[in-house]
């Protein structure tokens, strides 16, 4: 007697506290089975940039909700870790030669994503089956093994202060007033797109880029936003997805972002948990966890980015913008990306442009 | 020619501050042979290169010539470049990356005065003519033996016609026979040339045969300062008399001193004994050179300053044996000629001879 | 007369007493020989095969090859690298010099706090003194250019720092403290009295300098500049900030770019061509610096003797030699110094103005992600005093194998150790993971873990440390260890009571050395890192990815302040034990 009251108490105390309560209590046993297990590997690797999802204090805050949320017990043990390319390469290496993973969960676009897909080394569980208000069959790629955590609009981050114009379009840099103000990345970041036979195609990026090479200036890396702030460079054409100039500007630097009207891009970030992995579950745990609303709420937070077709999305609003605007978007999939081999071998070409004064 | 006054110089070693020199006092004459003798960290090598000015005291005053180099109240400093000396290294510090000629001409190519380029290639055969190295006049200097190497140094050390010439420790570096020639051929060379020889050693024999003047050092002093004879003669320590030759040490108590002064009768282990005076209180070291005791025969024995040993072995040296003996509890050392050589367990009589005994002050 | 006669074994003819240390050491020598040659054989190895290196079948060709030669861009980068290096060097050689004989020949006070100066600067990230300069001379931004413009009235900036001179003042500030400690060394190897026998030949101490000691350490000088030069190929920092911002390219920023970040797939086969030729290059070098060093030992007469000639008394002197110096130091160290500081306090960077100070404060000192730097910090620490301590003990056994075992081919592993100096250290790095993973990882799981990097830090810094141990063996007269070998000591005891002593002024400087470069190793880190071995560099460069230059500077601020007490009183410690005077 005394029992089933404490239960019922505990019931209506869950059911009466928001949020956390209220999530346990409509968790699917899928996801009530997947937070116990990974309960019990207790640890979860982690490791991507510090300027991707906040990093280690970014995923300090993940654990804590995520441990909250669950109910589970996963410590996160992050690294700051170099680009998402050089991770992929890692897990790739690890992976043909049959050794352990060194990160539970990769973080990656479909440029980095796609040449991975032949080897195969993805965990594909059914993710719909862990949150299905939320998970969508359209968010899950390449046979359930990875799923949109984020969406990203490439474009250009500028100068807001010492721009000589405000710009829009990507045509707009080969103007004479953005003369020797304009940086690029040594690695032709957005221009793999552009690219793609069915957005703008060789003959036409080439010759953007051939141009755009002779206002260049320098190169910067993507992560070197910091240095568009201050005037060494008025514009990095293009960037490799705009949250850094959001970020920067929360922190108060003059910088814009700017999503070229005549190049719209969104492109997806992925999570996927390597076969290999040492703590799977947990990693398929966090996975599910970034799709919640709170987990896409600190994505947002920390890294000015969340997945635009969710509800109460950021990006989303953004968007919406620019569809008033009448802009197209082109979607850029692991799907489609496959379907683009010649990519890889344009942009080769494209680096030696912009690489050569 | 080379005055120096109250020296003292310290060095740090380890973090302890040791004294290497102490008020060291000096006056060489021109044309001198001076030696400081000593044995090593006595101080003989940095009052040398003190003179030279490789090194700056902490005190005192040095004077080469009419040039008052050094001096710590003056503040009055003179590079050694420019003291008009030649130096020769124990180590000969021949530049191995030039020739013969090079190194000896480097003087006076380094000269303020322009030599003429004739007129140094004159000097320098004449300079290596006098260490008789001419023919090895275009060998790189590497390729000369160790005592080539040593009479180059000397022939760069001459060649600029100093008015000092400074050798530390020349010949310690040679087989024995090459360090007899050239202590004969160092000495004429310095006569001949009448240049002022300041000459730093350990070794006696050289000293002894060598100079002029012999400065014996100790613990950063002059403890004794004269002609070889005199020296050897007449040492005033017990440190003296034993760094120069070889001398018997006899622990000894005055019991009597002659009116004048000049004699002593005091007692040793040995027994009584009566020897000149030179110094020192009650308690003094007799110092008797072994070659200054004679052998008397049997019926002599029992006369004043005669005393019965026993042999305990005989060393044959060539020119002479030694002998050691026991007088009752003290050793002794004889040196007798060969046909004279005693054989081993004999008994003799020995006499020490008054004049030749020395009462030296004993040292604490 | 004894009855049997002793007959020389035949090991022993050969190679020397056979002990147990020796044989220990030539052991530890042929290992690391062959490790260092098997991570240039799997560069080897990647240069001629098409294709990713974990497929299962593989196909040779010199594809890579000729991609490399037909590549335009391969010449411009070797260029630019050769005059790269020149500058660096030379700039490296006016500020190192001097001061090496300003140390080492003149009656210079402060030593202690010379060198302290010197090291400090190891501990200062390479990016800060790159963003300082640019900051300074950037043809737009630079405020000298600004100032200059402003007061004479300029249309173009004077000063422009991205090109391959201004990238080459920049590196060779950097690199002066090598040459100083390099040249220093190589003065102190002389013999003294060749340079008294001067001044008493009447020679100032110019003519002395000029026609003495310069010319016996010139072969010495070269050595050292060969080492330098050679750095010039792996240095990424300033070309990557500095050159990159004007599209200069060096060879390894060349090689970042093929080994594209944003290639999933690296193309390894062409930075591998690349930098085989470099290698090839690297091994020339290293054979004419293996030449020079002969020749300097020949000048090197040994003498034992524990003081230093003071040729020049520097009189008033002292002050211009101190105001060159000062410029030095607030050339290479108190600008970069000032950029972090200045940076820690903004949220962004900008150029000092009153906006920006308005904007100033701690917060960074405050934010940072403690967690990760004491990881970081646990981590560095361990790599800074191991890998000193284990590189120092192998290249005792390698300098001992080479100066002192009658071990046939010697020459050979002082060649070996000298090679890993010109790989850069991005494609080491690649070639020790693949080794690792491929090769070792059954026996020896080591991938992922601190202990590869132990390992590869170790290996790259054999050649820097064999160079000193080289020079310090040079300086102890084979007579000391023969004599105690005639009195029947073992190897073991001769090295413990005679040689480690003697050397211990050489060792000093090697192991802190060692160690700030330990502290700063980053283009390895990054390649190897992993959760489990995450140091201080990578969490700093990181930060600087994340978080901006002001947050990356706060902590590179914090850990100088840490470190630097721990310098001063490692020199203190140093002096007051006597070893910074000369090997007695």
């Amino acid at each position: 007697m005394k029992k089933l009251f404490f239960q019922v108490a505990m019931t209506c105390a869950a059911l009466a506290l928001p949020g956390a309560g209220a999530k346990a209590a409509e968790m699917t046993d899928e996801l009530k089975a997947l937070a116990a297990a990974a309960s019990k590997e207790g640890r979860l690797n982690l490791s991507w940039s510090q300027s991707s999802l906040g990093g280690s204090q970014g995923a300090s805050r993940i654990e804590a909700a995520m441990n909250k949320m669950f109910g589970s017990n996963v410590k996160i043990n992050f690294a700051p870790g170099a680009e998402m390319a050089r991770i992929a390469n890692q897990l790739a290496t690890e992976f043909q030669a049959k050794q352990q993973a060194s990160v539970d969960v990769y973080l990656g676009s479909a440029a980095q994503i796609a040449p991975l897909v032949t080897f195969n080394m993805f965990e594909a569980p059914d993710w719909k089956k862990f949150l299905p208000e939320r998970i969508s069959p359209e968010y899950v790629e390449v046979e359930n093994q990875f799923v949109r955590v984020v969406t990203g609009l490439s474009g250009v981050t500028y100068n807001s202060q010492l721009a000589p114009s405000k710009p829009t379009t990507l045509a707009d840099f080969l103007k004479p007033e953005w003369k020797g103000k304009v940086a690029s990345t040594p690695y032709a970041a957005s221009f793999d797109v552009l690219v793609a036979d069915d957005v703008w195609g060789k003959d036409k990026t080439f010759d953007y880029v051939t141009k755009l090479n002779k206002q260049l200036a320098g190169l910067i890396r993507c992560g070197d936003a910091e240095r568009i702030a201050t005037g060494e460079f008025v514009s990095l054409v293009m960037d490799c997805t705009g949250q850094d100039a959001l970020i920067w500007k929360e922190r108060g630097a003059p910088l814009a972002q700017m999503v070229p009207l005549d190049a719209a891009q969104q492109r997806y970030y992925y999570l996927g948990v390597p076969k290999n992995a040492k703590f799977p579950n947990a990693a398929k745990l966090f996975s599910v966890f970034m799709m919640t609303e709170e987990g896409q709420k600190i994505a947002w937070d920390t890294w000015k980015a969340d997945l635009h077709t969710l509800p109460g999305s950021q990006i989303g609003k953004q968007m919406q913008e620019y569809y008033a605007q009448n802009v197209k978007f082109k979607e850029v999939t692991i799907q489609w990306w496959l379907k683009h081999p010649e990519i890889d071998e344009h942009k080769r070409e494209l680096i030696k442009i912009v690489t050569t004064k | 020619m080379i005055r120096v006054d109250n020296l003292r110089m310290n060095y740090r070693s380890g973090g302890e501050t040791v004294a290497a020199a102490r008020d060291v006092c000096l006056n060489i004459e021109q044309g001198q042979f001076y030696t400081l003798l000593g044995p090593s960290g006595c101080g003989k090598t940095t009052t040398l290169r003190c003179v030279a000015g490789l090194e700056e005291p902490d005190q005192g005053e040095i004077t080469v010539g009419d040039d008052l180099v050094f001096s710590s109240t003056s503040g009055a400093w003179m590079p050694p470049h420019r003291r008009n000396i030649g130096m020769v290294f124990q180590s000969y510090a021949i530049w191995p990356h030039m020739s013969v000629f090079e190194n000896v001409a480097f003087p006076l190519v380094n000269d303020g005065k322009r030599i003429a380029h004739e007129e140094v290639r004159k000097r320098v055969h004449a300079a290596l003519e006098l260490v008789k190295l001419e023919s090895y006049v275009n060998r790189p200097a590497p390729h000369l033996s160790g005592g080539q190497q040593q009479r180059l140094a000397l022939a760069r050390a001459l060649v600029g016609e100093p008015r000092v010439l400074l050798l530390d420790e020349p010949l310690s570096n040679l087989d024995a026979k090459l360090r007899e020639e050239m202590r004969i051929e160092l000495r004429d060379l310095s006569k001949r040339l009448n240049v002022t020889t300041l000459f730093v050693t350990h070794e006696q024999l050289e000293a002894l045969s060598m100079s002029d003047v012999v400065a014996v050092m100790k613990d950063g002093r002059i403890v004794q300062s004269g002609t070889p004879a005199e020296i050897y003669a007449q040492p005033n320590s017990a440190f003296v008399a034993q760094f120069i030759g070889r001398t018997n040490l006899l622990a000894a108590q005055v019991k009597e001193r002659a009116a004048d002064g000049s004699q002593l009768l005091v007692h040793t282990a040995m027994g009584p004994l009566r020897s000149t005076a030179c110094g020192g209180g009650d308690h003094v070291v007799i110092a008797i050179r072994p070659e200054d005791v004679e052998l008397v025969a049997d019926g002599e024995a029992g006369g004043e300053n005669v005393f019965e040993g026993q042999v305990e072995r005989v060393i044959f040296l060539g020119e002479c044996v030694e002998a050691h003996i026991h007088i009752g509890p003290q050793a002794f050392t004889l040196r007798l000629h060969p046909s004279q050589a005693p054989r081993s367990g004999e008994r003799l009589h020995v006499r020490l001879p008054t004049g030749r005994c020395r009462a030296l002050p004993a040292e604490s | 007369m004894s009855a049997t006669t002793a007959q020389p074994i035949q090991g022993q003819k050969l190679f020397g007493r056979l002990e147990p240390l020796s044989v220990a050491m030539l052991v530890c020598v042929g290992s690391v020989c062959f490790i260092i040659l098997a991570h240039l054989a799997v560069i080897l190895w990647l240069s001629v095969i098409e294709g990713s290196p974990g497929a299962a079948v593989h196909t040779y060709s010199w594809k890579n090859y000729q991609e490399v030669f037909t590549d335009g861009r391969t010449v411009d980068v070797l260029i630019n690298t050769f005059g790269f290096s020149v500058v660096s060097l030379v700039v490296a050689l006016v500020f190192g010099l001097p001061a090496a004989w300003l140390v080492e020949r003149t009656d210079l006070r402060g030593k202690t706090l010379l060198y302290t100066l010197m090291t400090i600067g190891m501990l200062i990230p390479g990016f800060a003194a790159a963003m300082g300069w640019l900051f300074l001379m950037h043809p737009r931004i630079g405020l000298l250019n600004v100032w200059a413009k402003k007061l004479f009235s300029l249309d173009t900036a004077p000063f422009d720092i991205a090109s391959v001179a201004g990238m080459g003042w920049v590196q060779g500030l950097n690199l002066a403290p090598l040459a100083f400690i390099m040249t220093a060394a190589v003065f102190r190897a002389m013999d003294p009295s060749l340079e008294e026998a001067a001044q008493t030949s009447r020679a100032n101490w110019f003519r002395t300098m000029w026609r003495v000691t310069l010319p016996l350490a010139w072969p010495g000088i070269m050595a050292a500049s060969i080492y330098i030069f050679t750095i010039g190929f792996a240095a990424f920092d300033v070309p990557a900030i500095i050159g990159w911002s004007n599209r200069v390219f060096t060879f390894s920023t060349f090689l970042y770019l093929l080994i594209s970040p944003q290639d999933v797939l690296p193309r390894y086969g062409v930075a591998a061509a690349l930098s085989t030729i470099v290698m090839a290059l690297a091994a020339a070098l290293s054979w004419w610096y293996g030449l020079m060093q002969k020749r300097s030992r020949q000048f090197a007469v040994v003498t034992g003797k524990a003081y230093r000639p003071r040729i020049l008394k520097l009189g008033w002197m002292v002050y211009p030699v101190w105001a060159f110096l000062g410029l030095y130091f607030t050339l290479s160290k108190v600008l970069p110094i000032s950029l972090l500081g200045w940076s820690s306090l903004l949220p962004f960077f900008q150029m000092p103005s009153a906006y920006a100070l308005s904007m100033a404060s701690f917060a960074h000192y405050a934010s940072q992600p403690w967690d990760l730097v004491f990881t970081g910090v646990r981590n560095t620490a361990i790599l800074m005093v191991l890998t000193p301590t284990i590189t120092l003990a192998i290249s005792l056994a390698f300098s001992w194998a080479v100066l002192r075992s009658k071990t046939p081919g010697k020459e050979f592993f002082d060649f070996v150790a000298f090679l890993p100096h010109a790989v850069p250290n991005m494609i080491f790095g690649v070639g020790a993971l693949l080794l690792t993973l491929y090769v070792l990882q059954q026996a020896v799981p080591i991938y992922g873990t601190i202990w590869l990097l132990l390992l590869v830090f170790t290996i790259s810094r054999i050649s820097y440390a064999t160079r000193m141990t080289n020079s310090g063996f040079i300086q102890i007269h084979r007579e000391l260890e023969e004599s105690a070998q005639m009195s029947g000591a073992p190897l073991v005891r001769i090295f413990r009571r005679i040689l480690l002593p003697l050397l211990s002024p050489t060792l000093l400087y090697a192991w802190l050395w060692i160690a700030l470069l330990t502290f700063r190793e980053l283009t390895l880190a990054v390649i190897l890192s992993s959760s489990g071995n995450t140091t201080l560099p990578v969490v700093i460069w990181s930060l600087w990815l994340g978080g901006g230059l002001g947050q990356a500077s706060a902590l590179a601020l914090l850990m100088l302040a840490a470190m630097t007490p721990i310098i001063v009183v490692y020199w203190i410690l140093a002096r007051r034990f006597g070893l910074l005077a000369a090997a007695s």
